[in-house]
């Protein structure tokens, strides 16, 4: 070690070779994340399979990359800890399996809202509706902006396909029949939940606004598990 | 004899990108700093906390600092190689195609075009145009290094060295993706897998893009700063191997009681640990090689912003550590500790080692004195007030918060099950943060108009700097 | 000028230059790295194996699922205490009837219900999402038992959220004190009737 780096050691004579110097500097950049990686990749034993856990509806996928779009993930979470406070507030803990179709993961690194990672079913759709509307209706004192958009802007179900190709090349089971009829699915979720929100009191119109789909997605969060003990 | 006359032309470019862009950053900063206690200040669809927060991030680490590594690298190498850069082209391609990056940023990400991964928001075309310029950047230093007339490599070019590969390596781990649209990708990896590699290039990030680069600035600016040699020329050696294997393996950090497997995460913990030291060599061949040297911290504002900077660096590496052991960041994670930790090292480290380097360099790449020495002293304390007030708020915000979340009562339940009263508890924190980003902003627009004057008041087209070498 | 400022690089001590190391008038001295440093350093690498094994192979610190058991085994003790502290009975008509007509009850739970009831059943519980509960009409049943179930267990398929773990007994009993006082109000923008027509006894 000290004939390494002393003054005329080993190190000066690297110090005239950039071309070493820098694959020396490559080598020990890999090692770390290479060793930390494989085993994640390799090993099924650190991502069990969890049976009810199932790939997003069509619609859902449209919310998922809508929340992506208004970057949700900013503020919320959707990661429950294994802490008794987290399990009292939010639900059982998360685990390594619920989030095996999750391109990308939306964890989140910050809470300035609550953890999502267990919120649906939660609350009602109309909650969701109104929520996001205006959040301070439902959540008096809320510093979350609002985004009243959502209930105005046209839904946008074509790329649906292309989408849901994608995934599937990278090893999502979608069927090329749930491909095929994406949009013809994400119609009929989207005006049944519409239906259930005008039923309850709330705006007429949303089968084919943005809205529906961010409800869709919210209200399935974290409820494969429950699937399972049902 | 023969005359080397360097391209510092590319230096004034890039120090004049580093300020416009850090101005617009911060700006963003503080308006997203008001929308969380203000919520009215969410402007609409466009300007809404969710897309802005992206924007002030990318600005600020790729944009600001960004720009200020890249002039800090063609302004040393070419000094520390004796050798103009290789190309004048690629080094005109790397500044145009990187601005263009940023302004591609500034446009989609308000328009909701994001990845929706941390620090890497980007969508894949820009991402492949980022490629571009990086290896073209990479191509021109190390075709420099190729001509060199010094036959050594002095330190600073070793962390150059490790930046320059390791971002390549790094960006494109984490940018694998397919293409299902224009502005639509979904990534190569999933859920746990995905969560490990955006926090690979993460933390990394932090590393290679906000360390490794600052450490090669100090060792180049600080000695040339204060006249003084580096304090321990075998520490620099055992700090930068250390450094350059030990912090790839900390990124798990970010992930602690996650559903990433524990071992990951225990490997993330005691790797942050081991660092903590190699990060300290730093600091200490820093403010060691200020021996000497510290009366002249007096006069010199430049020094004085060094020595806050160098501090600041010790200080969030000795916290980088701390929140990774896992009972810390069963606490700290998720709240608004994190974020003043974030900002202890960008605001104190990279932006003062930033501001001092600026302050060196704008009477030397213009021939001219600083317009104003007062108004450099005022920003260096606006700035320190303003970087305090910041991460005091938050520190208290997030350890408040923090324990309001896990606080059980005599009964057995939650103190606080109504997420809201948490929130409302830290709004008054929100708003004293605000007001140190405030005063860290003003401090940029000082230099700003410090820049603007002094650039204004030099008396003739500024000139390249030469030297004479052996034929 | 004193005699620092004349000649800096031997002002501090004889620290040794390194002859040949001169970078763009860069120098550097020859200094060990500082003992502290050093140990530092070391004691944090041999920390390492002992940290990785205690948690993942003899077990003497807690890994994630110790501290989550340990933690939960602690808070059902601390429940238990409390519970044989402060025996409170299930609730009954006869626990919760006591609560009812008593403004200081009427008024704390009027606070809770602006809380946790109003973002579903309205400010002045005219009904929103959730039923108007100022008429003579319940889905649930109408006696106080019938209210205290459903704020306990929530009705899930039609979105109430169970309020047991958040609302302790008395608070619960409050909430329905409230409830009652606010019966035939008759609120402006009252939702229609929905379910049975229902008087609290019967």
């Amino acid at each position: 070690m000290s004939k390494f780096i002393q003054t005329n050691g080993r190190h000066r004579t690297i110090e005239g070779w950039p071309l070493v110097f820098t694959v020396l500097t490559v080598i020990c950049v890999l090692v770390g994340g290479t060793v930390e990686f494989l085993p994640l990749v390799l090993m099924e034993g650190n991502i069990p399979v969890i049976s009810s856990v199932t790939p997003y509806t069509p619609l859902e996928l449209a919310g998922r990359d809508l929340y992506i779009r208004e970057g949700c993930v900013n503020c919320h979470s959707q990661m429950i800890r294994p802490f008794r406070d987290e399990l009292e507030r939010y639900g059982d803990y998360s685990k390594p399996g619920e989030s095996v179709y999750d391109r990308p993961f939306l964890w989140g690194s910050k809470r300035t809202g609550p953890d999502l990672a267990r919120v649906g079913g939660k609350y009602p759709d109309l909650w969701h509706v109104r929520h996001m509307e205006d959040p301070r209706s439902t959540s008096p004192n809320s510093i979350m902006p609002p985004y009243d958009w959502l209930l105005s802007k046209t839904l946008k179900l074509n790329d649906l396909p292309a989408k849901m190709r994608g995934l599937k090349s990278l090893g999502t089971p979608y069927s090329t029949a749930d491909i095929d009829g994406s949009v013809e699915d994400a119609n009929a979720q989207a005006e049944n939940l519409a239906r259930n929100i005008a039923a309850n009191g709330g705006p007429e119109d949303l089968a084919d606004k943005e809205i529906v789909a961010v409800v869709a997605y919210l209200q399935r969060l974290g409820t494969d598990l429950t699937k399972l003990t049902n | 004899m023969m005359i080397v006359r360097f391209d510092d032309q590319i230096v004034r470019y890039f120090v004049i990108a580093t300020a416009i862009w850090g101005f617009v950053g911060m700006l963003v900063g503080a308006l997203i700093a008001l929308q969380l206690p203000f919520w009215q200040a969410n402007l609409g669809e466009y300007l809404s906390f969710g897309r802005l927060r992206p924007l002030h991030t990318n600005a600020v680490i790729f944009a600001f600092a960004g720009n200020a590594i890249f002039g800090a690298i063609y302004y040393s190498t070419q000094r520390l190689t004796k050798a103009r850069m290789f190309s004048d082209l690629m080094s005109r391609f790397h500044f145009w195609g990187w601005q263009f990056i940023i302004v591609s940023a500034a446009i989609t990400l308000p328009l909701g075009l994001t990845t929706g991964k941390e620090y890497a928001e980007l969508e894949w075309p820009i991402d492949v145009l980022i490629a571009v310029v990086w290896v073209v950047f990479a191509v021109n230093f190390f075709l420099t290094l190729k001509i060199r007339r010094e036959k050594h490599m002095y330190v600073a070019l070793w962390f150059y060295i490790a930046t320059i590969v390791t971002v390549a390596v790094l960006h494109i781990g984490n940018s694998l993706a397919l293409p299902v649209g224009l502005f639509k990708s979904y990534p190569l990896f999933a859920g746990v897998q995905d969560a490990f590699v955006q926090w690979w290039y993460g933390h990394n990030a932090v590393a290679f893009f906000l360390t490794t680069p600052f450490l090669g600035l100090m060792y180049y600016f600080l000695p040339k700063a204060a006249e003084r040699p580096v304090f321990s020329y075998r520490l620099s050696i055992v700090h930068f191997w250390s450094i350059v294997f030990l912090y790839i393996w900390a990124g798990p950090h970010h992930l602690a009681y996650t559903a990433v497997p524990e071992w990951a995460v225990t490997l993330g913990m005691v790797f942050s640990i081991m660092l903590w030291m190699p990060s300290w060599g730093g600091m200490i061949n820093g403010l060691f090689t200020l021996r000497g040297a510290w009366h002249k911290l007096r006069d010199s504002v430049v020094l004085k912003m060094y020595v806050i900077g160098i501090t600041f660096y010790g200080m969030s590496t000795f916290e980088g550590p701390l929140l990774s052991v896992k009972t810390v960041n069963a606490l700290s994670h998720y709240t608004d500790w994190t974020v003043g930790h974030a900002h202890a090292g960008a605001l104190g480290w990279n932006g003062f080692m930033i501001f001092g380097m600026i302050y060196w360099l704008l009477p030397r790449l213009w021939n001219t004195k600083l317009w104003s020495e007062r108004m450099a002293n005022a920003h260096f304390w606006v700035g320190t007030i303003g970087m305090l007030l910041y991460v005091m708020a938050l520190y208290s915000a997030g350890v408040t918060q923090g324990l309001m979340w896990r606080a059980f009562d005599d009964a057995g339940h939650l103190v606080y099950p109504d997420f809201m009263e948490t929130v409302i508890q830290i709004v008054p924190m929100y708003w004293v943060r605000l007001v140190g980003g405030l005063l860290y902003l003003t401090g940029m627009i000082m230099l700003g108009i410090n820049m603007i004057m002094t650039i204004r008041t030099a008396k003739e087209k500024p000139s390249d700097a030469a030297i004479s070498v052996a034929a | 000028m004193s005699k620092m400022d004349s000649n800096p690089k031997t002002s501090v001590s004889d620290e040794p230059l390194i002859s040949g190391h001169n970078y763009d008038g860069i120098e550097e001295f020859d200094n060990p790295m500082p003992g502290w440093w050093v140990w530092m350093f070391v004691a944090c690498i041999l920390w390492t194996p002992v940290y990785i094994l205690g948690v993942h192979q003899f077990g003497f610190i807690n890994s994630y699922e110790d501290d989550l058991s340990s933690s939960q085994m602690e808070l059902a003790q601390w429940r238990a205490d409390y519970e044989a502290a402060n025996p409170t009975a299930v609730a009954t008509e006869e626990s919760i009837a006591p609560f009812v007509n008593v403004p200081q009850n009427i008024e704390a739970g009027a606070t809770l219900f602006s809380t946790y009831c109003a973002m579903c059943h309205g400010a002045a519980a005219e009904g929103l999402i959730g039923p108007n509960l100022t008429d003579d009409y319940w889905i649930h049943g109408n006696t106080n038992s019938n209210l205290f179930d459903v704020i306990t267990n929530g009705v899930l398929e039609k979105g109430m959220t169970p309020w047991g773990a958040v609302l302790d007994v008395d608070q619960r009993s409050q909430v329905i004190a409230f409830i009652r006082s606010i019966h035939g109000s008759n609120p402006p923008g009252a939702k229609a009737p929905d379910g049975e027509l229902a008087t609290p006894n019967d």
